[in-house]
Formats: structure tokens, C-alpha cells, sequence
């Protein structure tokens, strides 16, 4: 049975696959509802909940929402995303998705830093929950791991996932991997942090940024019609005037919402190249509300602007030892040029 | 026979000692200076060019005693032989997994064990490792309860399933990979034979080894142990056309992620290598990705110096045997016919003042004099065979770059010397041994092999392709010939280049006569001059079999597509029409020799 994307407005992803029947799931003989849920009652009482505490422990930081709260706002994105008219998943990927999205984060347990890797490490009662077929497990993993960092040092981490099926079903982990990754960038509004422990500084000042980041994202909006996230930011003049601290640096939420939306908008064209044509999303208009204080209605201004491809491609500065650095090193450290060209050339033929 | 009883028999390399292989390998490296270097390589060529040899040469027990060093640790990197024969991982139960489950992940588990066995069987068999205080073995058992513990863990070998090696021997240790290694070999084949009983899906539960995430990290470790080069692994993998199409897309994978520095993939391939795309679809190409070396291109370019490899690899050869004649004295010319080649040059040069055509007086010497003697033969009834192929340089252009064309004769001649010498020592090898056997191998490579290739050939793409080539082959040859015994000026053919492009259907037959030997590609600018053209030169193994004059540089002619369609259907017609029309053209320049004009006849278009 397929789960198609034009009727699914409103709909979520967990509640579709646990209406099916093991017959919906073709010559696969396994319950994979049973084993959805044992997985996600697993992980919600006994990962979930410890993901930020592990990361605190491990890296001092304080984590905003990475729980089940997390997941389920990332489960919805998902939904939202496949919400269009082409849009068809098979109730085998919908349980492989599902599985990713419930793994994607529990790396941080162990800590930050290449957390995306980190699900294989796991073990324990974690992989007997994911069944037996070892290629189906590294399937699921592979696209949890898609959803950040690196792969051998190239962020472009989709591209190296492998179309191969997996007992006997297509599964285009591609696809299913960039719906993860952009899903996860989408679920990173309000619902994600605790106003109290703001309000209260009970955030240590490294990891302060972030949560007022999400704090001021009020609410993210798929329009598959439009082919548009819309975004909606709002900040009151205290908010404006606080001084952050990352990486070493000094800045203002404006600057943080400005870079983060830049950076939504290269996942967005990342994405899209595994997405297209069966989910387009072509641009993100970003709202800002500046208003004068928490407790008063008068707005300042807005700002507003549109994040799309436009224009034609600009080269990067250094040209083509940008683009190809093997280029920018060619012989004994030097870059390619008419003269290089030339000495080689000459010692070629000596 | 061995080399005792034979000096030119030609052995697996695998199977030769280190000491043996020192003594004659030839050092080629300064013509193929990116085989030892660090980077993956792709090196190309047809069976018997020497490609192996110099896979073995690589090794560790090669390369301590070529440098005199006594100390692995000293060497400046780690060479694995990894030869991949055509049973080893092409198994047909494979094709069950295409477009069902795990194709990709399960076949780079299968290759990556398969390489990781050979690794320590490298150690075992070839590092020489000394370990009189068990330091070493010590060293390894901490490497394998530790770091590789965790790497099969992470592959899905649970660790309380492990089994852990429980000595610190290092010869029991490398054993015991090697035997877990093969077991999860044994693990896939296995899994793959119950396959074949079901119709329906059936779950892999065993572990998953992969490039990235299991070999990588496992040779990284593995060269931080003390006994281990400093530099980087080489893994070589001989013949890498026997992969299957999967498994040569996960090899291109692992070319792909640029890991030189760390493991250099050094691949080896008989000129059919599948496809170099990778399991992502993405293409890996030269020099981005690796360096390519095709050694026909290099070894029939004209700066090559095969001539003097093939010296230098007989002279040592003949060395070994107890002989210190030169080749050039044990494979003697036919002196009768050399003698009266001799005099038609000389009545070249005496008239070269009035009617020469060349810019200097030995250019229509060498140009006409040998042609015009094997014309002189033809004449005679079944006179062409007169023409004797012997004498050691005229060996060496038969054997068309390709070393094994000049040793496999050789061994021939020898051994029917012997069988004459009534136990006396070899030390010449008579003219007329030297041509019949020569005319019997171009016989040989041309009706008995190429049937034996065209029933053995499974490619269902090939099927037909065989006939096609064998017109083509007949058509260039008796073409070739035609043109020898003519009264053109530019006699010695051996090659044509396309003035139009080629379509899909001569390039294919074409393709397969590189493939088999039959032909070797190159490029040569085109009628215009307004770039290059694909240029196809006939083997010279081939000569006796046409007549034709395998010695010298040689040129080249123009043709379309539509000829050589037709030389491929209809080689007799082909052949009838060359005296008659332009079925072949001179280039624009006739170029004997590429450096006319400044006097460098070195620079020639293409050289054997």
C-alpha cells in the first residue's frame, strides 16, 4: 500500500504507518508496525528523554529540545513536506524514515561533536529492536547519518548513501535521507526550548544563543503550493539589545537569525537536489516582528526579505582554485597558471 | 619447465621468489613512475605485458631485499598483493542479489573481506617480520583486542561474539585474522546458497564490512604498529576486470573517496575494466581521481625505451642461466638476408643524389631497402615465406610491447634447439628456428586463439563481434601488405586514423581487437589539423602472417568509417579496392618520421 502525499494534509506520518496491516507491507513477512513501536516506546522512555543530559555531561552544553518533543516536530515537518500532489511512499519507507527520524539524534548522547555517526556505536537492546537483516539496519542508520556532519571529510553526506534495495523493496534512501535532513532543519522553532530557564538564566552563556534563537522562531510554515517556507520571527527590543558570545565572537540575535536563515536556505537548495521533482520547494520568505516589549502589543517594524536561487551564479572569489583546490596546488604547491603550465611543460620535455 | 631448464619460461610472478623476482625484474618504474608513488593508479594492458610482475616486485619481500634493508619498518610503504582471479568474487550466486536486497552493501562487505584477508596474509607470507623478543606480537594482539575489536563491533560482530585471539604469537595472531576473515567470506557464500532456495526475501543477519567504515580505519591502525612502513598501504589489485559490475562501482567508490595518503589503490586491468562509475553513479576520471598508465600506449609511444627493457630483461635471463653471450648473439639475424637488404640500402644511397625522395640518403635506404626485398620474394612461387623473421631486434618489434609475445617464442626456440643440441649448451638459437616458430605463434594468435576466444567469450555483447573483427584484422592486414609491395612512398603501414568519426558499431569491433591484442589504440592529429583522431595500429605479432615488415617506424592512413564497414563486411572487396581507390589516404604531411623537418627521426608517429 502507498501512502499518497496529496491526501495527507493534516495527517502525520506515525499515526499513518500504525493504521496499516501487515498485509500493506507486500511479500514482507516482519510486523513492521510492532516493530516501530517497540522501537519508538524504547527510545521514548529510555533515549530520549537522556540525550540532552548526555550531551551536557559530555560537552558541558546545554542542549535545547532533542527529546520526544523533538521528534515529533520533526515526524510533522516530514509529513508536511511529503504533503504535495506527486508525492507516493511505499508503508516499507515510510517505516525506514520513520526509524531514521527516530535515530537521528541519539548520537548526542555521547556527546556533540560528529553526533550523526554515532547510532551505529550504539548497542544493546537499541539493535535488537531494529530486527535482523544487518543491510536493512545499515539502511536506516545511513540515513540517520545523512542528516549532518561529514562523510570522509565532504558534507555532502546525501550524495554518498547507495540506492540498493533491501529485501526485495526499492527504497530510495536519497529521497528519504533528504526529507530527514530538511525535516530536521524545519523543527527548530519555540516549541524547542523552556522559556523558564531562559527567563531564568538558567542557560549557561555558550549555549544561551541558541535557545533565544528558537525562542524568536515562532512558527514555520510548509506551503507546498506556493513552494515556499515561510517563516515568522518575533523579538522585542530587549531581545535586539543582548550581546551573545559564539565561537569566540560577540553578536546580536539579528545576526544569529540572519545567519541560521542563510544556512536553511543552503539546506533548502541541498536538499532539493535529492527531493526534486516529487517535493519542491523553491524559496524562504523570512518575517520579522520587532516589537517594543513582551508585554506590549505596539510593533515597531517588520523586516522581511526572500530567500531563493536568483541571478546567475556567481563564481567564488578565487575562481577555479576555489571550486577544484587540487587546482590551487597543481605542482609542488603552486597553482595552475600560463607560466606554471609552461615550466612543466618545458621540464616535461627535457 | 623452470627457469633452470629454460631461460626465457614464463612463471606466475605470484609464485616466484622474492630472490628470483629481484634478479629479474627490470626496473620499468622510471616509465611508470606513478606505480610506486602515492596516489591510486589505474595501469592498464594486455595480458603478459608485465603488469603482475611489477605488482610483485612491489611487495614487501621484493622491496627489502631489492633496497637491502632488513627492517620492514624501513620501507617507505606497504604493498598488498590482491590478485582477483575470475572465481574469487565474480560468483554467479552474486547476480541474485541484483535488484533485491542489499546488492551494493552486500557484495562491499565480500570484496572488503576479501581484501582484508590478503592484508594479513601479506603479513604472514611476505613482510619477513623478525620478532625474536615477541615485542612485535605483542604489539599486534593489543591492536586486535582493541582497536579492531571495536571496528568488528561496529561492523555488527557483537563483541561478546568474538572470539579473541589468546596468545601473543605473531604468527598465530595473523592466522587467526586470516581465518576469521575467510569465515565471514564463508558467511555471504553461504547466505547466498540458501538464496537460491526462496523466492522471497531472506534477512542477512551477519555483520557488514565496508570501505569507509571497516577497511580504512583498519589499515590506519594497522600501519601505526611498530613493525609497520611509516608510509602509506598499497593495495594492489591485479586483474580488476574480473570484478562484476557491483563490485568494480564499489571499487571506483573507494578510488572516489581520495584516501591516497592513507591507502593507495594501484589497479591493474586487461583493458576491460566494467565501468568507472560508482555505486552512486557518480563518474571517477584521470588525473582528478587517479592516475591512468595504459602501458601499449607507453611502450609503442616514441619515446619509449622497450627495446632496451627487453635487452636488459634477456641479458639478465641469460645471465641467470650461466650464458653471458648478448641477445643479439643468441637470437642471430639471418645473415644471407640481412647482407643483401644491406646491399639494396647501399644502392640507395649511391642514387640517392639524383632520384632520392627522403631528405637524407638513409632515409630511402631504410625506407625501401627491406620492403623491397621481401617484394623481390613474392615474386617467386610461395617465395614470401623465404623471408626469415629472426635476429633479436626484429624479436623485439614482433613482440609488439608486450613482453610476454617476446618470451613466450623465445621459450619455444629454445627448447627446439635443445631438443637438437644433443645436451650441449644453448648459446645461439639458429635464423630458421627463430622464423618458424615466430610464423607458427602469428598463426596461432590469429586462427587458433581467436577461436578459442570467440567460443570462450561469454559477453553476450560480443557475440558476432568476433567474426567482425576477424574480417577487419584479414581486410588491414592483406591491405597492409598490398601497400608494403607497392611502388608507394610510404610502404611500412601498420596503422589507420579516422578522418570522420567512427560510429558505435566499428568502434565496438575495434574496442575488442584492443582488448585481445589484436590492435592498440592512439591518437594522432587529425586530416585538418584541427585536433586529434582516434589511430588503430595492427599488432606486429602479427607481420608474418601478412608479410609484412614488422622493423622500424611506421606510418599511418587516413580512412572513413563507411571503409572500414566495409572492410568488416566485405575484407576481400576491401582489399581488391586498395590499389584501385582511395580507400585509404595519406596524411596531409606523409610523415615517415614525425621529426622530418628538424632532422629527429626519434619522433615518430608511432613506433612497433
Amino acid at each position: 500500500m502507498k501512502l499518497k502525499g496529496k491526501n495527507f494534509k493534516g495527517k502525520t506520518l506515525d499515526d499513518w504507518l500504525k493504521n496499516r496491516r501487515s498485509a500493506d507491507f507486500g511479500d514482507l513477512k516482519t510486523n513492521y508496525i510492532a516493530r516501530y513501536n517497540a522501537l519508538e516506546d524504547f527510545l521514548k522512555q529510555e533515549v530520549h528523554p537522556l540525550v540532552s543530559i548526555g550531551a551536557a555531561v559530555k560537552d558541558g552544553i546545554f542542549l535545547n529540545e532533542h527529546g520526544p518533543p523533538h521528534v515529533a516536530a520533526v515526524i510533522k515537518r516530514a509529513s508536511e513536506l511529503i504533503s504535495t500532489a506527486t508525492c507516493e511512499l511505499s508503508a516499507y519507507e515510510v517505516y525506514i524514515l520513520l526509524a531514521a527520524i527516530q535515530l537521528h539524534d541519539i548520537g548526542n548522547i555521547l556527546g556533540r561533536l560528529n553526533h550523526e555517526a554515532r547510532p551505529t556505536e550504539l548497542e544493546g537492546r537499541l539493535d535488537g529492536l531494529l530486527g535482523d537483516d544487518s543491510a536493512e539496519k545499515r539502511l536506516i542508520r545511513g540515513i540517520a547519518r545523512g542528516h549532518g556532519g561529514t562523510h570522509n571529510g565532504d558534507k555532502d553526506t546525501i550524495r554518498h548513501l547507495v540506492e540498493d534495495p533491501v529485501l526485495n523493496q526499492i527504497v530510495r534512501t536519497r529521497f528519504l535521507a533528504g526529507i530527514l535532513r530538511f525535516a530536521d532543519e524545519l523543527a527548530d522553532d519555540s516549541q524547542r526550548i523552556s522559556m523558564f530557564a531562559i527567563q531564568n538564566f538558567a542557560i549557561p552563556e555558550a549555549s544561551r544563543l541558541f535557545h533565544k534563537y528558537s525562542a524568536s522562531l515562532q512558527s514555520v510554515i510548509i506551503d507546498s503550493k506556493g513552494q515556499t517556507i515561510n517563516l515568522h520571527y518575533e523579538l522585542t527590543r530587549s531581545d535586539a539589545e543582548e550581546v551573545f558570545s559564539k565561537e569566540g565572537a560577540t553578536l546580536y540575535l539579528i545576526d544569529e537569525i540572519l545567519n541560521r536563515t542563510v544556512k536553511m536556505h543552503r539546506e533548502r537548495s541541498y536538499c532539493m537536489r535529492f527531493l526534486r521533482s516529487t517535493i519542491q520547494i523553491e524559496s524562504i520568505d523570512v518575517k520579522i516582528n520587532v516589537f517594543k516589549s513582551n508585554i506590549s502589543a505596539e510593533k515597531l517594524f517588520s523586516i522581511g526579505y526572500r530567500l531563493e536561487d536568483k541571478g546567475y551564479p556567481n563564481l567564488p572569489e578565487r575562481g577555479i582554485y576555489e571550486i577544484c583546490p587540487e587546482m590551487g596546488t597543481w605542482r609542488n604547491g603552486q597553482p595552475l597558471d600560463g607560466s606554471l603550465l609552461l615550466t612543466v611543460i618545458g621540464e616535461t620535455c627535457e | 619447465m623452470s627457469l633452470q631448464d629454460n631461460p626465457f619460461s614464463v612463471q606466475t610472478p605470484e609464485d616466484i621468489r622474492a630472490a628470483e623476482v629481484v634478479d629479474l625484474f627490470v626496473d620499468v618504474f622510471g616509465d611508470f613512475y606513478n606505480i610506486p608513488n602515492q596516489g591510486h593508479t589505474f595501469l592498464h594492458g594486455p595480458r603478459g605485458s608485465g603488469k603482475s610482475m611489477m605488482f610483485r616486485y612491489l611487495e614487501p619481500d621484493c622491496q627489502l631485499l631489492a633496497s637491502q634493508r632488513s627492517n620492514l619498518s624501513e620501507l617507505p610503504f606497504y604493498a598488498v598483493y590482491v590478485p582477483i582471479k575470475n572465481t574469487d568474487l565474480k560468483l554467479t550466486e552474486l547476480e541474485r542479489l541484483e535488484n533485491k536486497h542489499a546488492n551494493v552493501v552486500l557484495n562491499e562487505h565480500f570484496l572488503t573481506v576479501f581484501v582484508a584477508s590478503r592484508v594479513f596474509a601479506s603479513l604472514r607470507d611476505r613482510a619477513c617480520i623478525k620478532d625474536p623478543t615477541g615485542e612485535h606480537g605483542r604489539a599486534l594482539a593489543r591492536y586486535l583486542t582493541g582497536p579492531f575489536r571495536k571496528l568488528l563491533a561496529k561492523a555488527g560482530l557483537n563483541k561478546t561474539l568474538q572470539p579473541i585471539p589468546d596468545e601473543p604469537l605473531l604468527a598465530v595472531n595473523l592466522q587467526w585474522c586470516i581465518d576469521l576473515f575467510d569465515e565471514l567470506c564463508s558467511g555471504v557464500i553461504n547466505y547466498l546458497r540458501r538464496l537460491s532456495f526462496r523466492r522471497t526475501a531472506l534477512i542477512y543477519s551477519g555483520p557488514l564490512c565496508g570501505y569507509l567504515d571497516f577497511l580504512l580505519p583498519m589499515l590506519k591502525e594497522l600501519r601505526a604498529l611498530p613493525f609497520m612502513p611509516k608510509g602509506p598501504v598499497y593495495l594492489l589489485l591485479d586483474d580488476a576486470d574480473n570484478l562484476n559490475e557491483t563490485q568494480t562501482r564499489i571499487l571506483n567508490s573507494w578510488v572516489f573517496c581520495r584516501t591516497s595518503s592513507d591507502v593507495s589503490l594501484k589497479i591493474s586491468t586487461q583493458l576491460n575494466y566494467k565501468t568507472f562509475r560508482t555505486a552512486t553513479n557518480q563518474r571517477i576520471d584521470s588525473p582528478h581521481d587517479y592516475t591512468e598508465i595504459d602501458i601499449s600506449t607507453v611502450y609503442t609511444s616514441s619515446k619509449s625505451h622497450y627495446y632496451g627493457r627487453v635487452e636488459e630483461i634477456v641479458r639478465r635471463r641469460l645471465r641467470r642461466y650461466g650464458s653471458d653471450v648478448t641477445p643479439k648473439e643468441f637470437f642471430p639475424e639471418y645473415e644471407k638476408q640481412e647482407a643483401a637488404i644491406r646491399a639494396i640500402e647501399a644502392s640507395y644511397i649511391a642514387k640517392w643524389q639524383e632520384e632520392g625522395r627522403g631528405h637524407r640518403p638513409r632515409d630511402d635506404a631504410y625506407r625501401y631497402a627491406r620492403p623491397n626485398f621481401i617484394t623481390s620474394l613474392s615474386g617467386a612461387k610461395k617465395g614470401s615465406s623465404k623471408y626469415r623473421y629472426a635476429g633479436f631486434e626484429q624479436l623485439v618489434y614482433l613482440s609488439s610491447g608486450v613482453i610476454r609475445y617476446f618470451l613466450e617464442p623465445a621459450s619455444r626456440m629454445y627448447a627446439e634447439a635443445l631438443s637438437t643440441s644433443n645436451g650441449k649448451q644453448i648459446t645461439r638459437i639458429d635464423s630458421l628456428i627463430q622464423d618458424r616458430i615466430i610464423r607458427d605463434e602469428a598463426e596461432k594468435f590469429l586462427v587458433a586463439e581467436f577461436e578459442k576466444l570467440s567460443e570462450e567469450e561469454a559477453e553476450p555483447r560480443h557475440a558476432g563481434r568476433f567474426l567482425q573483427l576477424r574480417n577487419l584484422i584479414h581486410a588491414l592486414g592483406g591491405a597492409f601488405h598490398e601497400i608494403l609491395i607497392s611502388e608507394k612512398s610510404e610502404r611500412r603501414v601498420f596503422s589507420i586514423a579516422f578522418s570522420d568519426a567512427p560510429d558505435r558499431d566499428v568502434l565496438e569491433v575495434l574496442k575488442l581487437g584492443v582488448q585481445y591484442g589484436y590492435l592498440h589504440e592512439a591518437s594522432i592529429g587529425n586530416k585538418e589539423g584541427t585536433g586529434r583522431t582516434r589511430m588503430f595500429v595492427l599488432s606486429r605479432r602479427l607481420a608474418p602472417f601478412f608479410m609484412l615488415d614488422p622493423t622500424g617506424f611506421a606510418g599511418y592512413k587516413f580512412v572513413t568509417n563507411a571503409a572500414i564497414k566495409e572492410a568488416i563486411l566485405r575484407p576481400k572487396a576491401f582489399i581488391a579496392a586498395i590499389s584501385k581507390s582511395r580507400l585509404l589516404e595519406d596524411p596531409p604531411q606523409l610523415r615517415l618520421f614525425d621529426g622530418e623537418d628538424v632532422g629527429d627521426d626519434e619522433e615518430s608517429s608511432e613506433d612497433l
